[in-house]
């Protein structure tokens, strides 16, 4: 593909351009367009859909600029208090497309395990968290440990038109979840684990009706790893459409073998519902109970909070050098 | 007070009892620079022994990401501070440690400096993890060796002492080191859960049961060490970070031996704060990729050279050290003795028997691209 004089950025979904070089992270925020590396732009009119910046045309909307008109947009959300891009990778921590729920992974799965529940609050021995650039939740008034709502696209996120519903529904899957201060995060980014179990009806009801305080269906015994929501509650899939499954030739789904006709990975939903444009807000301390600074903050040896002595071991100055 | 010989710091140092080293002492080297925290170790060792009641919270092994982990809550942090920064005399060789440790610097009333973790101290055993030194910064380059941000992966087990304050320290005598092979146990049967174990060891690695209300720890498995097999966390490790075996003072040290290879000969392995003063039996090679202050403050004034010599092995210089490290959990068998025969690292148990050949450089295969009996190209993708 050639290039023209133009500045071609490759921008896939929600994306933020790559930034090369020395360039500041703090460049890095998203912007309003998606636009693709391409020389032969298909537009919207080409397909007969109306220009729009809503959730759904957004996705399939190919534009292309220049950089410094790029550069020159914002997203739609912005204007609402959308402003971080989440993503939602694998970790080490559980198999790829399983979720972490024994205890002894849980307890270990990240910085809040506590084999006691010492905080009645937490659904599991472990629960998941949402990696947060330090500056980032301080901006929000958000401490570390303490307890954040994180909502998507309110359009389709958790479902349609959430927004205008009071059922039991948007109080399950409003994602609740514990905000955790991680120096190596980029600004205006933030990251949750794709390996937990999600909030149910049968966990929020357990959640809020046991005496212990467990997320875990009385009916079913279904064990969450988030008080309410998910990252689930944020993402959403687009569906390919499935062409030609009579007879496009490809490979079969393992091995090198060419064939025909329809074969799951090829025509079934894939890529991963990972990332996330989303907004952060306070929802409660991270002490126990909910009341102050989560401990290991209040003690000094978190980041940001360091006491003396923390400080000194970092700069290594109790060595005999 | 009985005086006793410290070879890690270079000298005599005051201790609770005589000298009386074991017949043989087992110890272990982690190379850092090969852990990625899987913590298949924690899990092999929490399935195996700390599955009952009042031991939930107890991980013998544990993985922590430093500088930010720590498990208990600041452990390290806690005694440095209570210790201070104590002088090395490195114009000796080996360096001579001419601070006060532990030990000495136990206040009236008390054998051992120390400090007992509260509960609640105990929880989050994986808070910290791969958390970097200091913010990112974008215009820092981090392809650089050290790190300009840095975290690295310290797994942990009972150190198995040749000085345990947690024998010092025990107004039972419930401790003791066996003769036969130096790992330190807590009797079971005497320990009435004083925790004056929990309170003196520097690295905590006592723990008490609330629930038997006595304490415990890490027995270095010892009925697969009568054996000759590695403990458990030793032959699960995923990364082959791991060497076991037996080893001896430095007068005694046999270059072909392992342990003393790596310990003695090379000093490419450093025990893990030896200014406490408890001659610790677990080594570590230091990450290459941390500032070597910090390193200092936690492996003692032998880091600059172990990093130099790291990075010769690396480069292809330095053909014993990498038969060695090769040889890191390839059998589950305990090593006394390697060799380094043409282009294969051989190992050898207790009796002289070969029991590993790993070869230096693994064979590999390039198929071609075109597969003829399909008529397809092979990718990597289906």
């Amino acid at each position: 593909m050639a290039t023209t004089d133009r500045v071609v950025i490759v921008v896939p979904g929600d994306h933020p351009p790559q930034i090369q070089g020395s360039a500041h992270l703090d460049r890095l925020k998203p912007y309003g367009e998606v636009v693709l590396y391409t020389d032969r732009p298909k537009s919207l009119a080409d397909y007969g859909i109306p220009e729009s910046l809503d959730g759904e045309t957004r996705q399939v909307r190919n534009v292309v600029k220049p950089w410094t008109a790029v550069q020159a947009t914002q997203h739609p959300l912005a204007a609402s208090g959308y402003q971080f891009i989440m993503y939602t990778p694998k970790y080490r921590h559980a198999c790829h497309s399983m979720a972490s729920s024994m205890d002894t992974q849980m307890v270990y799965f990240g910085p809040f395990g506590d084999f006691y529940r010492r905080d009645k609050r937490t659904p599991y021995v472990g629960e998941g968290y949402v990696d947060m650039n330090p500056d980032d939740a301080k901006s929000l008034g958000i401490e570390d440990g303490d307890y954040i709502w994180v909502d998507g696209d309110p359009q389709d996120r958790p479902y349609r038109k959430m927004g205008n519903d009071t059922a039991e529904d948007a109080r399950v899957m409003r994602w609740k979840v514990r905000a955790r201060y991680y120096p190596a995060m980029p600004r205006w980014t933030c990251r949750a684990w794709f390996h937990m179990y999600g909030a149910t009806h049968g966990s929020v009801e357990g959640h809020e009706t046991r005496e212990d305080g467990l997320a875990k269906s009385p009916r079913t015994g279904y064990q969450a790893a988030y008080r309410y929501g998910s990252h689930q509650s944020i993402t959403r899939a687009w569906l390919k459409p499935t062409l030609m499954t009579d007879s496009l030739v490809r490979k079969d789904s393992e091995g090198q073998r060419i064939g025909t006709g329809f074969a799951l990975d090829v025509h079934g939903a894939t890529g991963a519902p990972k990332e996330s444009f989303v907004k952060i807000t306070w929802a409660e301390d991270g002490g126990i109970g909910g009341v102050r600074l989560w401990r290991p903050a209040a003690r000094g040896f978190r980041p940001t909070y360091e006491s003396d002595a923390m400080r000194r071991y970092l700069d290594g100055d109790y060595g005999g050098g | 007070m009985p005086q006793v010989q410290n070879w890690q710091l270079n000298r005599s140092m005051d201790y609770q009892y005589p000298e009386a080293r074991p017949t043989r002492q087992v110890g272990a080297v982690f190379d850092i620079n090969k852990c990625i925290a899987c913590q298949t170790c924690t899990m092999a060792c929490k399935t195996t022994w700390t599955s009952g009641k009042g031991q939930e919270y107890m991980f013998w092994n544990s993985v922590e990401t430093k500088p930010w982990g720590s498990y208990p809550l600041g452990w390290d942090v806690e005694i440095l501070d209570r210790q201070g920064a104590q002088p090395w005399d490195t114009s000796t060789d080996p360096p001579t440690f001419r601070g006060e440790t532990l030990f000495e610097k136990a206040p009236p009333g008390e054998r051992v400096e120390g400090w007992r973790p509260e509960d609640e101290d105990w929880a989050h055993p994986n808070r910290g993890e791969d958390e970097t030194n200091a913010p990112i910064d974008p215009s820092l380059y981090h392809l650089t060796i050290p790190h300009a941000i840095w975290n690295f992966y310290l797994a942990r087990i009972c150190m198995h002492c040749t000085y345990p304050a947690c024998v010092a320290a025990c107004p039972r005598k419930a401790i003791y080191k066996r003769e036969e092979d130096g790992i330190v146990l807590i009797d079971q049967e005497r320990c009435r859960g004083y925790r004056e174990c929990v309170r003196a060891c520097p690295y905590k690695r006592s723990m008490y049961n609330h629930v038997t209300r006595i304490s415990e720890k890490c027995i270095f498995c010892y009925p697969a060490v009568e054996r000759g097999i590695m403990p458990r966390c030793m032959r699960n490790c995923i990364g082959k970070i791991r060497m076991v075996g037996y080893i001896h003072r430095p007068s005694e040290a046999d270059p072909e031996n392992p342990m003393d290879f790596l310990v003695h000969t090379k000093r490419i392995a450093l025990p893990l704060f030896p200014q406490f003063g408890l001659e610790p039996n677990i080594y570590y090679v230091p990450p290459i990729n941390a500032p070597e202050r910090f390193l200092e403050q936690m492996f003692g004034p032998g880091v600059a050279e172990a990093v130099r010599l790291y990075n010769r092995m690396r480069e292809g210089l330095e053909p014993e050290l990498r038969a060695v490290f090769l040889l890191c959990v390839s059998t589950d068998k305990i090593l006394h003795r390697f060799a380094l025969d043409g282009s294969e690292a051989v190992g050898y148990d207790g009796n002289g028997i070969e029991v590993v050949r790993v070869p230096l450089q693994e064979p590999a295969v390039v198929r071609p691209f075109l597969d003829p009996a399909n008529a397809v190209y092979r990718h990597n993708t289906s």
